[in-house]
């Protein structure tokens, strides 16, 4: 479960990023959080993962049976001068296993993201949509009990975007671990998840939260439906209520 | 002709003919305005000049090569050992850089002649001249290389809670390869000067001098002919060095996976 009470972040220079932030995942839902750009949605994301300190409020983040917090990050962020293989491997380099205890992970994790011919390449020879994936399968290697997402689709085209939507969610599926998805895509944030946060800009909260009513698993076709163009027309009004003009 | 060697000629061709039009150009002034032979000698004489004292240049070649060499060796392993301790330490790093910038701005020829009288004229001393002269390069662009990481790769290190050893060889290093390849590139030919200037004031003994000797002797005695000649020598020693250096550096990097800055 992840959650965060009043949580408030403020720089000396005395600019109010997050204004209390409240809200809830539950273990195993995926949750979409969509705001304005510089709302400080990607604050709230390092702030949960530890990179970054909060000034005020509390926020938890409780994992079942020791498992780790993983964060994709918006761009892919792999090291050019490590092959596919030694880019998954090293979140467990880095916690003292060896390349062969790594092995058995690291294939594991790029057969599921659809790499396992990539292994040995090197990430100047792949596209955006595989970049993201080798950086999907570095998060996963440990296992994590929880994800977050910081924006990993953003710089990616229509169909690699709507296909790694898919994979992400059979992921999910079969591995159950509670993510935070952050966006400003609207479709994809209720395409993807079973609840849409919606965050004012900033000083940033959760101004709106809507259930996603669509059974799993989901196909493409469900972006096409008046339902779903219902439910992202509602979603927009949020978001436009809660920005500034 | 294979296809590779075409496309070697290709490139070649180019700069060999900039080389023919120069030799031209230059002979022709000498010729045109009749200048003197003291004062500019034409390419003929400078090559008869130089084939003349083929023995005496190529030994002085070597011994100056030598002593760039071990001057360019002591500073990649000085200017990276400094630049590890800078990038560890910000307050080392503060308190000590300024200083480190001194050696590029300290007047080299005006302190050659203090460290032979400190060290002793001889090869030790050459080295050290060339070796001051080209530290400042490794140290300043390695430096940068450990230090400038990515933010979001720090990120990544910190987010696995990564140890300052994690993070130094994993992320720090290979990330600061490319830049100490710029920075012994730039060195290379700083170091061929180094030992030149050195060479200036000392000597390495009666019977073995360097290009820096030869330069001042023939000076001194007005064969300006042979003097163009160790000067080009001196220039051809430079860009053999930065040449070699290049090549092995865009070597290391292709096999790391590195791109060049």
């Amino acid at each position: 479960m992840i959650s965060a009470r009043g949580l408030v972040k403020a720089y000396p220079t005395g600019l109010q990023v997050l204004a209390g932030v409240d809200f809830t995942v539950s273990s195993g839902s995926f949750c979409s959080l969509v705001g304005p750009s510089g709302c400080g949605k990607s604050t709230l994301l390092r702030i949960l993962a530890g990179i970054e300190k909060s000034s005020g409020g509390s926020f938890s983040v409780e994992l079942a049976d020791s498992r780790n917090l993983s964060y994709v990050f918006q761009d892919p962020t792999l090291l050019p001068w490590l092959s596919v293989a030694a880019n998954v491997r090293l979140p467990l380099e880095l916690r003292g296993q060896t390349q062969g205890q790594a092995r058995a992970a690291v294939t594991e994790v790029l057969e599921r993201v659809g790499l396992a011919d990539f292994s040995a390449a090197y990430p100047n020879e792949l596209s955006g949509g595989m970049k993201m994936r080798a950086s999907i399968a570095r998060a996963l290697v440990t296992r994590p009990g929880a994800l977050l997402l910081d924006e990993p689709f953003a710089a990616l085209d229509e169909l690699a975007r709507a296909r790694l939507h898919v994979e992400l969610m059979n992921l999910w599926r079969r591995e159950n671990w509670t993510a935070l998805f952050i966006t400003h895509n609207i479709a994809e944030a209720i395409f993807l998840a079973e609840r849409v946060l919606v965050m004012s800009s900033r000083p940033g909260r959760v101004a709106a939260e809507f259930p996603v009513p669509f059974p799993q698993p989901r196909a493409p076709a469900l972006r096409s439906s008046p339902e779903f163009a219902a439910l992202a027309g509602r979603v927009f009004s949020a978001l436009e209520a809660t920005s500034a003009p | 002709m294979s296809r590779a060697a075409a496309t070697g000629f290709r490139r070649l061709l180019p700069p060999l003919l900039t080389l023919l039009l120069a030799l031209a150009t230059w002979d022709l002034a000498v010729r045109l305005l009749d200048l003197k032979p003291f004062l500019v000698p034409g390419p003929l004489r400078v090559g008869r000049a130089a084939s003349d004292h083929a023995a005496d240049l190529s030994r002085a070649c070597l011994l100056t090569g030598g002593a760039a060499l071990c001057g360019l060796a002591m500073s990649l392993l000085a200017g990276f050992a400094a630049a590890l301790v800078f990038c560890q330490a910000r307050l080392i790093e503060v308190a000590l850089y300024p200083y480190a910038v001194f050696l590029q701005t300290v007047p080299i020829v005006a302190i050659a002649p203090l460290i032979i009288l400190w060290m002793g004229p001889g090869f030790a001393a050459v080295v050290a001249v060339s070796f001051i002269l080209s530290l400042f390069p490794v140290l300043a662009n390695t430096t940068a290389g450990l230090t400038a990481v990515s933010s979001a790769h720090l990120d990544l290190f910190r987010l696995y809670r990564a140890s300052r050893w994690q993070t130094l060889f994993r992320l720090r290093l290979p990330h600061a390869l490319p830049h100490l390849v710029t920075g012994a590139r730039i060195s290379s030919g700083l170091s061929v000067i180094g030992a030149v200037v050195g060479e200036f004031s000392a000597g390495y003994g009666s019977d073995s001098h360097g290009l820096g000797y030869l330069i001042i002797f023939t000076s001194g005695q007005i064969k300006t002919d042979l003097l163009f000649a160790c000067v080009l020598s001196c220039t051809l020693l430079g860009w053999c060095l930065f040449s070699a250096v290049s090549w092995s550096g865009r070597r290391i990097l292709a096999k790391a996976h590195l791109e060049p800055v």
